[in-house]
């Protein structure tokens, strides 16, 4: 099984503040007149996170223990869910092979809004099948707005192997937040978000968005990368927690990743 | 025709305090009776800001990250506005190949990037 950094018994995997930190590589060569050569080093790049914590219970702090134990520190690697990251890959293009479109759903992308046109004479959808531990809650998000003057009911769907959990929205001329979250069985290993339609309906869509979280926050686009993580490390020797009352527990944990751009 | 640096969502480029360095540099040969002899040195016109964001929204925030991304660090070049003039510089570049960004709570982040002119 592969081993993933856990959520908190609040569902989410951080606390504020938390600082994430982009690392590239160039090698940079400048000449004698100012001017520079740069090469791109793309097995360079690396993502790394500094998670604090306060306030945690006796039963967390035992949990982020137990898992530091279980990668022995820094020596193997998990998979980290970025708490400011959307899991979802190509966020904003339903055209990209990643997306599972119904056949009957038209799709247009135009400045990253998706005009979506239902012309099956049933409900059609879209879905986004990801890769996720299982016993984890997440939440999956969009925008949506009628497009055709009349309101159109949009369902907003996670399904796993175990089943599925929808939100219905009755959505007007307006952006309106769709939104559905869902906790994964124990022994899921994967969840798929999506949006569903009626027959005939004509929306505009933006904002997709799966988080390892119970709400949904700011939107983060995505393309090739998401906010998935599988060689993430602790990037510490020690782990060490800080007592500040009964069931009052505080630590730092500092993560780096590689991120494979090719 | 290169990207343009994002605004924030108030429409400016960075907030205060931040700083904007003009560096001239010349070379300078002195001879033994105290005179010189100087040149501008080659490749030194530069401008460079220091843009400290230190009341952003995790959006704005994202959005910083998603262009710095796009840029791939300091290898790629992209349009500057200078915020203290108007003047829009073609040809910049990020300064640092890594960025920090923290997020306090959903409407308070904070980042500081520095961004330079290329030649």
């Amino acid at each position: 099984m592969t081993l993933c950094y856990p959520q908190l018994s609040t569902g989410v995997i951080s606390q504020f503040p938390l600082t994430k930190t982009f690392a590239y590589r160039t090698v940079m060569n400048e000449l004698p007149d100012g001017s520079s050569i740069r090469l791109f080093d793309p097995d360079a790049t690396t993502v790394s996170w500094e998670l604090r914590y306060s306030g945690l219970s006796s039963a967390e702090r035992d949990a982020l223990s137990s898992f530091f134990v279980s990668t022995a520190g820094p020596l193997k690697s998990f998979l980290f869910l970025d708490p400011r990251g959307n899991l979802l890959k190509h966020s904003d293009d339903l055209t990209k092979s990643v997306w599972s479109v119904d056949g009957l759903l038209r799709v247009q992308l135009e400045n990253g809004v998706m005009h979506v046109t239902n012309t099956a004479q049933t409900a059609s959808s879209f879905q986004q099948h990801v890769a996720v531990p299982g016993g984890y809650t997440f939440c999956g998000s969009a925008m949506v707005r009628a497009a055709a003057g009349t309101a159109v009911d949009v369902t907003a769907f996670l399904s796993t192997p175990a089943g599925e959990k929808s939100s219905q929205f009755a959505v007007g001329a307006e952006w309106t937040v769709v939104a559905t979250s869902i906790v994964t069985d124990a022994d899921s290993n994967d969840a798929a978000f999506g949006l569903r339609f009626p027959a005939g309906a004509v929306a505009e869509v933006k904002n997709l968005q799966l988080e390892a979280q119970p709400g949904h926050s700011a939107y983060k686009r995505t393309a090739g990368v998401s906010g998935r993580f599988e060689e993430t490390r602790f990037d510490q020797s020690s782990l060490t927690f800080r007592a500040d009352g009964i069931e009052d527990y505080a630590t730092t944990v500092h993560l780096t990743s590689r991120v494979r751009l090719l | 025709m290169p990207e343009s640096f994002p605004q924030l969502s108030t429409g400016a480029i960075t907030q205060y305090p931040s700083s904007r360095t003009i560096a001239l540099d010349a070379e300078i040969l002195k001879f033994l009776d105290g005179s010189e002899q100087r040149w501008p040195a080659a490749g030194s016109d530069r401008r460079r800001w220091e843009l400290k964001l230190s009341n952003v929204s995790e959006a704005e925030l994202c959005a910083i990250e998603e262009f710095f991304v796009s840029q791939q660090g300091r290898f790629g070049h992209f349009s500057f506005t200078d915020p203290f003039d108007g003047t829009v510089y073609p040809d910049c570049s990020f300064e640092a190949d890594s960025l920090h960004g923290q997020l306090f709570d959903e409407e308070s982040a904070q980042s500081t990037l520095v961004i330079r002119t290329n030649l």
